[in-house]
This record gives C-alpha cells, structure tokens and sequence, in this order.
C-alpha cells in the first residue's frame, strides 16, 4: 500500500517534471513545484505483536545523484528513558561530483520488539539532516495498541453542536478517556456522557469502550459550577473504528452505540473539528 | 534561572536515584522510580521572527560517562525540521558508573515562518525526542504548556474538562466543561474564541450554553439551535510539585470566582 501510493507519487512527479520541461520550452507559463518526497517510514507489518520480526523501510527520491550509502538502525543509550528508535542515513563525503536527477533509494532494516508499546522513529542524515518521522506500534490480541493518536475534538458535520471529546494517552498507557456531548431528547438541554474502560483491538484501528451518565445532588451551588457525582448509570458499550481518509489524508471515525436493552446503532461517522497531521503515507 | 532549575532537577534526581540504592537488596519497601530529564529542549526566544537567531539548548542526564561530546544541527531538505545530531562513543566502548550532565547551545536562525519539529538523535544511531521551534510575525503569547486532555478536580471529581490543543501549531484551544445543574442532572458548556495571555500560561476565553431542538433519543447526537456566551473564564496552569496544574477561575464585572483546581486526569 506504503509503495504503491509512493509509485503514484513518484509518477506523478515525473509527469509534473516532463510537463514542467515542455512548458519551459514552449514559453514562460507559470512553473509547477511539487516536490517528491525526499524519504518516507514505514513499517511492516504495521502492527505485530512482540517478537514478530519487523521491516522498517525507509525510501524516497533523492534531488540528486548523492543517495545515501547507508543505514544504521539503534536504540538510545542507556541512560535514556524513552526507546525511540534512530535510524542514520549515511551521506556521501560533500567533495563527491553529484549530477542533477531525480534519484529512488530505499533501506529496509529489520527489528524485532520484544515488548507492546508505541515509539517514534526518527530518521536523519550523517549530515545532520532531519529526514521523517514515524511511529513503532507493537501490539497483540493479549496487548492491543492504537496505531495513531486519535486525541481532540471529533464531530459529524450533521449534527453539529453535538460531539465526542477525546484523551488519548497515546505512547504511555494508551488509555482513552471520552466524553459524548449530545442533548436531552425532550428539553434541548445539554446532556452528556462519559467513555472509558475500553480496549483497542488487534489491529490498533478500532476501540470498544463503555458508556456512562452520571448524575450530582441537587445542589444550591449558582452555576455554572462543579460538583461531584453521586450516581452513575451503565448506558452500553461504544465501538469506535478509525480509518484514514484519503480525501484529507487525516484520520475519520465512526461511532456506535451498542445499547443494553436494543441494536447497535450508528451514532456518529465523526471528524475532528480542529485540523490534525497528515497521517497518510 | 533556566540553568538553575535544571540543576535542581539533576539534584533531585541524583539524590533519589541514590536514595534507593543506599537501601540495599535486601530492603522490600517500596522503590522509588523517579525519571531524570533525559533529554530538555528548549529555545530562546521560545517565539521570533524569521531572520531572528535562536539558541536551542539541549542538554541531559547520563548514568554512565559516556555522554555527548558534539552536537551539530542541520535543516531538512524538504521540511522545515531541524535536527541535532550528538556525537556519542561507540556503543563498544566502556563507560564508567557516573552520573554526568551535558549541555549544547546551538544557534540556528530561521528563514521563514512556521513550526519546526526539533528532532534530537545520537550517532550511534538512537532517537532521544523532539522538540518544537515556533517562528512567527505575530506578536500573540504562545501557550507555555500542552493542555491536551481531560482535567478534573478530585474535590469534585465527576465534573471536569477535557481539552483540545493545537500546541505547537496554531496554539487554538477549543474546550468543554462537563458540570452538572441544580438538579443534579448532567449538563456541558464549551469554552471558544480562545486566546493565551500574561507569560503564556494562562489561557483565556468565553464559555458558551448551547440547546437543540427535542430529538428522537438521549444518546443521538443532534444539531444545536441556540448559542448563548455565558461569560469570560480564565485558567491560570503553573507547576505544582512536578505536576501540571490549572486553576479555573469565572471571571465577571466583580472580580473572579475560583470554580477548580484542576489536575490532569490522564498524563501527557
């Protein structure tokens, strides 16, 4: 999937080039600049569980001839806490002749996690030279973990002024914490809910998690003001799957509602509401 | 006062990483974890111009002696990242037991603007984390903290706010707070149009009640039909023994009123 949308790039930059030479010889139209990408991450399979062996490639065009020569894969020293994973791209020595081309490269490096968690990768040249950034997701059936961060503000463009607020402890305990803001069926009063004690599942794309209401004592308190619950009540379970949107390259959510007592009912096809990275590759 | 405080840090956690240690194998209490800063990153001016030189100081804790001994910063190709490469020994080599600081400033002055990652690896290969340089014409106060997340108050824990943050980007906060009514009957208000000020660790902004129209059933969403501003808030965050704090205040033609001391429910 990872090359064969990088291949539709890549052609589609060497038709932006061959057009861009036409035009330049034909007159002074305006130039396109659409830049290939100079490296991409990924890794297969996205997500495995510990122990699996993994391919991290990283690939891209080089603006010229001078590819990298090498790659060396590592982990921090000891001293460090965080295990995110490096990877160095070797550069030619600068006094090497380079020729103008458009130049594909690609290193894969094998890895093997042995425990469950999410770690960035980091990729730079020798040169010191940032390249990409990507994410390590280790999970299993027993171990599930998100492939993304999915926190923020979600919403369906159909009923907005309702939505689904999200904390995601992505890269720590990958906990997710939601609150359902929707209105009171006969008052048009806000009412919402909270959503925890969830689980993703194997292929850290889907969440399914339990609903509450909760409710305070009646209070004298002049609002707004905070009070603490005294009662809270099951509602059902929620099942959140995500999936990424090749229309914005961000990520989309749909949210049902599994309910005590009746059907699964499709509650939501979410987006976030304030713009998010890119997470297509 | 940077400098100071991080020496402080180390200080700690020198201490408590020697706390335990002196307590010998043999001892069952509790052990103590604390986790030493690592890696900091920080930029001065944290927000500039481009075309303004900035200083990005990077600077850790090590366990061993082998600790940096260079570091060089380069610019992406194609991105607007930057990066810091340490130059470390060979994972080969012998490092004595020590506990060792390091420090690097580097100066980088940027050509446009936008935030930039700051991404920070060894040379022997391993990626230590990333920080964020943010150039900017505006003179707006940038966030000091990310507040992303769901706060609450444990002396009224079941209300709380969840947050949702463009920090290191747009810096835009868009919030709901879950409270409860004189019933006792769940009801949530919005905090918009945003704005950081003083240092940039308090945020300000106008909470909001919306309604809609009866729907078909307490769970669905449905489309608002009234938008009323309620007042200004105000959330001054500042660190409180090591953790993120912000305190919730009303803010009305008479002064303020304290609605909550919020912690974080989830750690970021």
């Amino acid at each position: 999937m990872f090359f064969q949308r990088l291949s539709l790039v890549v052609l589609l930059v060497l038709t932006t080039v061959a057009c861009h030479s036409a035009a330049s010889a034909a007159g002074s139209e305006p130039k396109l600049s659409l830049l290939p990408p100079i490296a991409a991450v990924a890794v297969e399979p996205a997500v495995a569980p510990p122990g699996t062996p993994r391919k991290i490639i990283v690939a891209g065009i080089w603006p010229n001839s001078c590819i990298p020569t090498g790659a060396k894969l590592g982990f921090p020293q000891s001293w460090a806490r965080t295990q995110g994973v490096g990877i160095l791209l070797s550069e030619p020595l600068p006094f090497v002749a380079c020729f103008s081309a458009l130049t594909p490269y690609r290193f894969e490096l094998e890895h093997t996690p042995t425990v469950a968690g999410q770690i960035d990768i980091l990729v730079m040249t020798s040169e010191a030279s940032p390249l990409a950034t990507g994410h390590l997701v280790t999970g299993s059936a027993e171990a599930p973990k998100a492939l993304y961060d999915m926190t923020g503000a979600w919403f369906d463009p159909q009923s907005a002024g309702s939505g689904f607020m999200v904390a995601h402890d992505f890269g720590k305990s990958d906990d997710i914490f939601a609150t359902w803001h929707a209105y009171d069926p006969t008052t048009g009063e806000t009412r919402w809910y909270w959503v925890q004690q969830g689980k993703w599942e194997e292929n850290g794309m889907a969440w399914r998690g339990v609903m509450f209401e909760s409710k305070a004592d009646p209070s004298s308190c002049a609002p707004p003001c905070a009070l603490p619950l005294t009662q809270v009540i099951y509602k059902g379970a929620v099942r959140l799957v995500f999936s990424v949107s090749i229309t914005h390259g961000g990520l989309d959510a749909s949210m049902d509602f599994i309910p005590t007592d009746g059907p699964v009912r499709r509650i939501a096809n979410l987006q976030r509401f304030l713009p998010r990275t890119i997470v297509i590759q | 006062m940077k400098t100071r405080a991080f020496a402080t840090f180390v200080l700690l956690a020198i201490a408590t990483l020697a706390y335990p240690s002196g307590r010998g194998d043999g001892e069952t209490g509790t052990k103590l974890s604390p986790v030493p800063p690592v890696l900091g990153i920080t930029v001065e001016p944290l927000v500039a111009p481009p075309g303004v030189k900035r200083t990005i100081h990077v600077g850790g804790f090590s366990t061993d002696a082998c600790v940096p001994t260079e570091a060089r910063i380069g610019r992406g190709r194609q991105t607007l990242d930057v990066a810091v490469l340490l130059t470390v020994p060979p994972t080969t080599a012998v490092c004595a037991q020590a506990f060792a600081t390091w420090s690097f400033s580097l100066e980088f002055t940027p050509d446009m603007a936008g935030n930039r990652d700051i991404l920070v690896m060894t040379t022997e290969p391993g990626a230590l984390g990333r920080g964020t340089l943010v150039t900017s014409y505006s003179t707006a106060v940038r966030s000091k903290f990310n507040i992303n997340g769901a706060w609450y108050d444990p002396a009224t824990n079941g209300s709380g706010m969840t947050f949702d943050h463009r920090y290191g980007g747009s810096d835009t906060v868009f919030a709901t707070w879950q409270i409860y009514d004189a019933n006792g009957d769940p009801r949530w208000l919005s905090l918009q149009q945003t704005r950081w000020t003083g240092d940039g660790s308090v945020l300000e902004g106008t909470m909001y009640g919306t309604k809609s129209s009866p729907s078909y059933c307490a769970t669905c969403p449905s489309l608002l039909t009234q938008v009323e501003a309620l007042g200004e808030a105000r959330i001054t965050f500042s660190i409180v023994q090591g953790r993120l704090r912000g305190a919730f205040d009303s803010v009305h033609a008479g002064g303020t009123q304290r609605i909550a001391d919020m912690v974080q429910l989830l750690t970021y």
